[in-house]
């Protein structure tokens, strides 16, 4: 298995050597002559106009924890998805698929399935609410007045 | 090999945790999370761990840590906040801490922990597909539901923050 | 001897559970239909699905083969049916509480029922869990729920606190516990406690590392029992957070806390040896160093209670003394001592629900949480005053009353063994018992004898007045049936290794 990762080890380092190598080589032959032109921030060319730190609207962090949730799901899911072959076939490839397994009694294809099935229902229903609730829609009735819309 | 690689990713994590801890800057601290996280997925990785590694790639940088940022991002004047760092009761956290310390090395040398040889590891997908529909069936669909209330419970909580805030524009 | 049921065969044993995830599912689909979302229907709803899950958990079969459900996942013995019924009817209690009230908006109620729910399914796989794994995950999933619900108070700041710091301590408690369980799995290979037992039986060294793991472990379980010195959040988040669920958490969390340190301590830990004495297989001295923690408990609890003026504040202190008492009857070390645990935990319910119907009522309609504004109670509300005053001195522990009792048990089953720590523990429990007098004495005296000159009258709640009043009957008039409430608490008292 290490092999396989190998490659990756090896793409992660030429790409860390890719960054990091400019900023170390421009860093010594460049001339340092800060101005407060150079100094101020790159904005594609435009003035910066106030200050960088301004407060986000609090909706970015329900649509994150969104993501979070239903990324999780996901990961749950794949392991199933690559073994729910076997488990349709009946399970003769699972002990070859697995190693030694003690515990398969009573886990045919429907089943696996049904207990996939209630882990996504249980999942959507926290979908529906929030989906229903409006906090999949960016801009709503609901708000109103101008100080909702920094 | 495993062993360069080991203390590596052993020194990339401890030290980019300890900038995390001692950084005054609170975005700087988030950023750093990620050479933490992503050698501990290697870490994982280097035990034969590939899911987990993947996990604790694409849960913890990919997710984890935009919600750290988004968090970061939409507290109230984060710039004057940033670098006031009280540290209080000092004394007795040193020793709560030295405890702490010492118990954890003293346990880690002193035990004769059951090592086992170490064999070229196996992809880990399909045990833990069987596992988590067989043996772990239970943990697995309550896994669901630890989910789904805490869904439910980050989206109740910013919303009571957004009726607040409507409320009073302070 | 054990009898190992498989996925399918366990779900019969399992309905309760499975109920109440198809009710978390329809109290959060309730609000979504236009035509149904009302808080009567959230209401009737909660105590719907909360007395089926009461019916099914009360007729669940008795196993005499104790079988372990889900491949050893959970138990299915006495243990786990005693903290059920316990658990349920507090959730029970804690909706009827709530019925009325104002501190959880109308609009919140689904969620907040959707939650409370979620945190009983955690509670319910806490007291049977048999699994390091599994044992984790539930007791994350009745902490998730109740940081979530201090959060929910329409006293926004407070509340804000309340939940912050609840999350925080939270889960650096709970990361010390799952750090412990990896030293054990380290060592024992296993996450079963069964496995982790029979490891601990055979070898039965005083390695340095299973203290430092049953340490850690502790932290996390001291945390939901608020043991000192992992106490801190009590008070802030009783202060800050919704009347109803610190009434919740002060019966239910404890009670969860209890069951998970019973189940694991005593599974992992212990041999029963003979006639109901259990005996450490590490060579350690558990008890001695439990005692220490439980007298410190005790003491802090009841030191910290004496300056309160919030009264939520001060049961938050007055709980936390009361987990040092029922630590008295954990290091007795005997089968005894665990079923005086239980039998406390049962008088602790009416007692703590009984005093907290009160407390609610006057939070949440009138505003009123300081012993100042509880002078002249007597005067202003005869029946709520007398609710609360037998619970406080149940609470003391003066007999004849339901606390009383508990308390005698405890310390009997203490005393018994003869142990020079499990008497000085209950020395200091006594010693602790007249230090209480002081501050529940306090809100008697303003209730009874600081007289106001003209007393605002209350609105009358039949619910709250009512469940005041029917929660105090058993506090008033347990001794009559002390005895075979004890024998019931003795029959479902055992476990899978006793």
């Amino acid at each position: 298995m290490y092999e396989q990762y190998a490659h990756v080890l090896i793409f992660g380092m030429i790409a860390t050597v890719i960054v990091v190598a400019p900023i170390v080589l421009f860093a010594l032959i460049r001339p340092v002559r800060p101005s407060s032109e150079k100094l101020s921030p790159y904005e594609c060319g435009e003035r910066p106009v106030g200050e960088p730190w301004v407060q986000f609207n609090i909706r970015y962090y329900v649509v994150c924890i969104i993501f979070i949730v239903f990324e999780v799901e996901v990961l749950f899911m794949l392991p199933w998805a690559v073994v729910f072959n076997a488990f349709r076939d009946g399970g003769q490839n699972l002990q070859a698929a697995a190693g030694e397994l003690k515990n398969l009694q009573g886990a045919t294809g429907l089943i696996v399935f049904l207990e996939m099935l209630i882990f996504l229902v249980v999942l959507a229903v926290g979908l529906a609410y929030v989906w229903a609730k409006g906090h999949l829609e960016w801009i709503r009735e609901t708000t109103k007045g101008p100080e909702l819309l920094d | 090999m495993f062993d360069f690689l080991f203390y590596l990713f052993a020194v990339i994590g401890v030290g980019a945790a300890l900038f995390v801890a001692f950084t005054p800057n609170v975005v700087h601290a988030a950023l750093a999370l990620v050479p933490t996280f992503g050698s501990l997925a290697g870490l994982y990785l280097l035990l034969g761990a590939d899911f987990i590694a993947v996990t604790q790639v694409a849960i913890y940088i990919g997710a984890i840590l935009v919600l750290m940022l988004f968090g970061i991002m939409y507290t109230h004047n984060i710039a004057r906040l940033s670098g006031e760092q009280v540290t209080m009761q000092v004394g007795a956290g040193l020793v709560v801490a030295l405890i702490t310390l010492f118990s954890l090395v003293a346990a880690v040398i002193s035990t004769d922990w059951p090592v086992r040889e170490l064999s070229e590891p196996q992809p880990t997908v399909r045990r833990l597909g069987v596992l988590f529909l067989t043996d772990y069936l239970l943990p697995f669909e309550i896994a669901s539901v630890l989910l789904l209330i805490a869904l439910v419970g980050a989206v109740v909580i910013s919303h009571s923050v957004q009726a607040g805030k409507s409320k009073d524009p302070s | 001897m054990l009898e190992l049921l498989d996925n399918m065969g366990s779900l019969k044993y399992f309905l309760a559970e499975l109920w109440l995830v198809l009710w978390i599912l329809v109290l959060l689909i309730q609000p979504l239909i236009p035509r149904w979302s009302s808080a009567k229907i959230s209401n009737c709803l909660a105590v719907l699905a909360l007395i089926g899950a009461a019916g099914l958990v009360l007729a669940l079969p008795v196993q005499d083969s104790r079988p372990t459900l889900f491949f050893g996942m959970l138990a299915l013995d006495g243990l786990s049916r005693f903290f059920k019924i316990l658990f349920v009817f507090s959730t029970l209690v804690t909706v009827l509480m709530n019925l009325r009230g104002q501190e959880v908006t109308d609009h919140q109620k689904p969620e907040f029922y959707a939650i409370l729910l979620g945190i009983l399914l955690g509670m319910f796989l806490t007291a049977a869990s048999m699994d390091l794994l599994m044992m984790y995950l539930s007791i994350e999933l009745f902490s998730l729920g109740s940081y979530i619900l201090a959060g929910f108070s329409k006293n926004e700041n407070r509340s804000d606190e309340a939940a912050m710091k609840f999350l925080l301590y939270g889960s650096l408690s709970t990361g010390a516990m799952l750090f412990g369980m990896t030293y054990l799995y380290g060592m024992t290979g296993s996450t079963q406690l069964l496995d982790i037992r029979e490891y601990l039986a055979a070898s039965g060294t005083g390695q340095t590392v299973f203290f430092v793991a049953f340490l850690l472990i502790f932290v996390g379980i001291g945390y939901k029992i608020s043991a000192v010195p992992f106490h801190f959040w009590a008070p802030d988040v009783y202060e800050g957070s919704p009347s109803v669920l610190v009434a919740f958490l002060s019966v239910a969390s404890k009670a969860a806390g209890f069951a998970a340190f019973i189940r694991l301590f005593y599974t992992t830990l212990l041999a029963n040896a003979s006639e109901g004495i259990w005996t450490p297989f590490v060579d350690f001295d558990w008890r001695a160093f439990v005692a220490l923690l439980a007298m410190a408990t005790m003491t802090f609890g009841n030191l910290g209670a004496f300056r309160q003026e919030n009264i939520k504040r001060l049961f938050a202190y007055s709980g936390i003394a009361h987990a040092g008492y029922i630590l008295v009857g954990a290091i007795a070390l005997t089968t005894a001592g665990v079923e005086s645990i239980l039998f406390y935990l049962l008088t602790y319910f009416f007692t703590n629900f009984a005093a907290f119907a009160v407390i609610v009522y006057l939070a949440d309609r009138h505003s009123m949480e300081t012993i100042e504004d509880y002078r002249d109670l007597g005067k202003r509300s005869p029946l709520l005053a007398l609710a609360l005053a037998f619970s406080l001195f149940s609470l003391i522990g003066v007999p004849p009353l339901a606390g009383f009792l508990g308390k005698w048990y405890l310390f009997a089953a203490a005393v018994q063994t003869l142990d020079p720590w499990c008497i000085a523990a209950v020395v200091v429990g006594l010693l602790n018992t007249v230090l209480s007098v002081y501050y529940y004495m306090r809100i008697i005296k303003a209730m009874y004898l600081d007289h106001l000159e003209a007393p605002p009258l209350l609105k009358p709640d039949s619910v709250l007045v009512g469940m005041a009043v029917v929660l105090s009957i058993p506090v008033v008039f347990m001794f009559f049936a002390a005895g075979s409430i004890y024998e019931w608490t003795r029959s479902l008292s055992y476990f899978l290794v006793s």
